[in-house]
């Protein structure tokens, strides 16, 4: 197992399949349990689509796992780091999970590029000249060259949201969580936004999507995951979760939704 | 990069800018400060005097402290051989002062009391004081029985008061205690008062400039005027005094001196407005000059205070959280004037050596100013977004990073109009330090009007400067603040 303090190489060895494997994780806040007892595994390379109403806790279990929240007890491992274990540093974990939020959380005081370059620079000290010439390849892939000098506030919520996601992939991270990257848009620009994301999935990028756009969850992921009362009620592949509910949780849910 | 250019580097430049404009060598000697007197290698004393007791002292249109007190202090010491810097003050501050060891002594047209014999040590009795009644010309008041039912105007713990206080027993009158005599004869010019006591030489100075009162009443003797030390202390430089004095009584240089001042005949101050603003704008822009320095000085250390403070409050150690918050109660639980107060008189008693006006002045505003600045810190810092620390710290920025490059920049740029707030609301309370003879903007506007009797067209233009310097200082702040916080 690497030494999680020092390693920079990838999180998952060639003995691992399961990049992120969730072990009775349970999450308090004060008196208020949100989560109560979840236990998952994501395979490289596999994009899962969690599910469920408001207020189950899905949010909470996405910081979990880049470590936004403590966990209260349970564990969470990232290939070979233990998010429970006191001795790891958290920002060594954070340099292999992107995070993508509902409010894009653009840093205003900073133009489209230098949103892109901060972490590069700050966190891997690449040199500005490397980081910007990665950022404007990013700005490319996500259709939006002509923004690098842009301030986020000129941008439309299906731009910001597209600067954010090149945000996130600045670091290559190997895992990327989107927190219902699509709720916050208009709905002409939904499309936009999941075109990246698709074209991610394609590439192979492990990823883990909170979102209620089944429609979406239906086409792109390889597994979907209904969780409600802070537990995954159930899971399987999208065709059986959509076409095939067992639990009446789900029935009843998927009925309000589609 | 942009967002490493933080609004301090912004805040620091323009106060270095604005210290390097005033820091001529002048501007940092206490302007109510000159040395005078004979023997250019004789010790200096430092001699404290009231600011606006015309005509024992008081500035000329030029700006220059004259009067009986400061002559005669003057003649005394060319006598002697010895040197004068005086330092006018206020009467009670310049007895505080000599309490304080603050002045050597003090010369202040002080009567000799048993009272203040107990604390201080006095010369023989140059001058002999005498109390009058002044009303408003034509308001044919003749004497205390004509101020039954009404106000009567005296000043603060002087002879007038105990006289009032005296004929308060026979006569039913309210007693209005004020600190100085304009105070005073602006008090009855405005109707506020019907009558004042004062002195003598006082009134008819006044009278003589065209305050618009008359003498009233027979003249009082009270008692004589001496000069004061502290108990014990200085007793070689009573000594000379009392040789000089006697040697000038002599010669007759004492009378002339008086002459000069209560023998003539000038008549009121003939000037146009144009005229009075043209020869009191000389004073009033020392006055501006040391308003902007002590502000600028103080604001700078209010910053430094202020940030420091103010991240303290958001620590998450207790203890440093509860040193910001006593700190932060105690100075905007307080009044200004307390505090420059405590650090002009009391703090040289703890600390048995005097301080600087300046150094008092600056920690009187600039304590005041980080409290007030602490707190706009804490709660900008608190407004910015959380979602944005989350951001940075999901791209893996450590606590520090995301601090530094997210956080604050936004911070900052939202605290600046509340800083540009908090510099106004300094300037103006940097005139509060007129009461410990600070000499700023308005102390100078009393001076000259101590002397001319034109108080209200002298705190018109004294406003009017205030004004111009706030209205020039917010447009200038306001446009730094567009150039680095776009
Ligand atoms: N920092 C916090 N402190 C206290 N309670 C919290 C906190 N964050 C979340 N909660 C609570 O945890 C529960 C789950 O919240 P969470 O945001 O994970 O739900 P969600 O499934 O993402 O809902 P939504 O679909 O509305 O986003 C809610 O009851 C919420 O009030
Ligand atoms: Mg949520």
């Amino acid at each position: 197992m690497p030494n999680p303090k020092t390693s920079t190489i990838p999180l998952v060895t060639d003995d691992e399949t399961n990049v992120i494997r969730i072990e009775n994780l349970r999450k308090s806040f004060g008196d208020h349990e949100v989560l109560k007892g979840v236990n998952a595994n994501v395979k490289t390379g596999e994009v899962v689509c969690i599910i469920g109403p408001s207020g189950s806790g899905k949010s909470t279990l996405l910081r979990c796992i880049n470590g936004l929240e403590t966990i209260t007890s349970g564990d969470i491992w990232l290939g070979g780091f233990s998010l429970a274990d006191n001795n790891v540093d958290l920002n060594e974990v954070r340099k292999h999970v992107g995070m993508v939020f509902q409010h894009f959380n653009l840093f205003p005081n900073m133009t489209v590029l230098e949103n892109i370059t901060l972490a590069p620079t700050q966190v891997k000290k690449y040199s500005q000249d490397r980081a910007q010439q990665e950022a404007r390849e990013l700005l490319h892939r996500v259709g939006l060259e002509d923004k690098a000098d842009a301030r986020p506030d000129s941008l439309s919520g299906g731009q910001k949201q597209r600067v954010a996601i090149a945000r996130a992939l600045a670091m290559k991270p190997e895992i990327m969580l989107f927190d219902e990257a699509t709720s916050a848009l208009d709905p002409e620009m939904v499309g936009e936004v999941l075109g990246v994301i698709r074209s991610l999935a394609e590439e192979g990028m492990t990823m883990v999507l909170v979102t209620h756009e089944m429609g979406f969850a239906r086409e792109v992921a390889d597994r979907v995951a209904f969780i409600d009362s802070g537990v995954i009620q159930e899971h399987g592949s999208p065709e059986q979760i959509f076409g095939n509910p067992t639990s009446d949780r789900l029935k009843d849910f998927l009925s309000k939704v589609l | 990069m942009r967002q490493g250019k933080t609004f301090l580097s912004f805040v620091f430049a323009g106060l270095i800018a604005l210290l390097s404009f005033f820091m001529a060598p002048a501007a940092l000697a206490d302007n109510a400060a000159e040395t005078e007197g004979g023997d250019p290698e004789g010790e200096v004393y430092v001699i404290g005097t009231d600011t606006t007791f015309a005509p024992f002292e008081f500035r000329d249109p030029a700006g220059e402290l004259v009067g009986i007190d400061i002559d005669l202090m003057k003649a005394i010491a060319e006598d002697q051989g010895f040197r004068v810097e005086f330092r006018s003050m206020g009467f009670n501050a310049a007895l505080q002062a000599l309490s304080a060891n603050q002045v050597d002594g003090v010369i202040a047209g002080a009567g000799i009391t048993e009272e203040r014999q107990e604390v201080y040590d006095f010369s023989d009795p140059y001058f002999t004081g005498e109390l009058t009644i002044a009303a408003v010309e034509g308001s044919g008041i003749s004497g205390w029985g004509d101020l039954e039912g009404e106000s009567v105007a005296v000043k603060t713990g002087s002879l007038s008061e105990e006289w009032a206080r005296e004929m308060q027993q026979d006569h039913d009158f309210e007693i209005n205690a004020l600190d100085q005599t304009t105070t005073m004869v602006e008090s009855v010019k405005s109707g506020h008062d019907k009558a004042l006591v004062d002195d003598l030489p006082i009134i008819a100075y006044g009278i003589q400039q065209g305050s618009g009162l008359e003498l009233v009443s027979e003249p009082e003797p009270t008692g004589d005027y001496g000069f004061m030390v502290n108990k014990g202390e200085n007793q070689e430089l009573l000594a000379m005094f009392n040789e000089g004095l006697n040697n000038l009584q002599e010669s007759g240089e004492y009378q002339e001196i008086l002459d000069h001042y209560i023998g003539g005949e000038s008549g009121p101050d003939p000037s146009t407005f144009l005229g009075l603003l043209a020869t009191s704008i000389p004073a009033l822009m020392v006055g501006l000059r040391n308003t902007l320095l002590i502000t600028g000085i103080s604001f700078a250390i209010a910053m430094a205070l202020g940030l420091m403070f103010g991240f303290m409050k958001l620590s998450s150690n207790i203890i440093l959280r509860g040193i910001a918050t006593t700190f932060i109660a105690i100075f905007r639980g307080t009044p200004v004037l307390v505090w420059a107060f405590f650090f002009y008189f009391g703090l040289p008693q703890v600390l048995g050596t005097p301080i600087s006006i300046w150094v008092a002045g600056a920690l009187t505003l600039s304590l005041n100013g980080a409290a007030y600045i602490a707190e706009i810190v804490r709660g900008s810092v608190q407004s910015v977004d959380p979602g944005q620390a989350e951001a940075a710290r999901s791209l893996a920025l450590t606590q520090g990073q995301s601090m530094r490059k997210v956080v604050l920049p936004q911070a900052f740029k939202m605290m600046t109009p509340s800083l540009i707030n908090q510099l106004v609301i300094m300037l103006k309370d940097s005139s509060l330090l007129l009461a410990i003879g600070f000499g700023e903007l308005l102390y100078q506007a009393q001076q000259i009007y101590a002397a001319n009797f034109r108080t209200t067209e002298v705190l018109l233009i004294v406003a009017a400067i205030y004004f111009v310097a706030i209205w020039l200082l917010t447009g200038l702040a306001n446009y730094a603040d567009r150039r680095v916080n776009k």
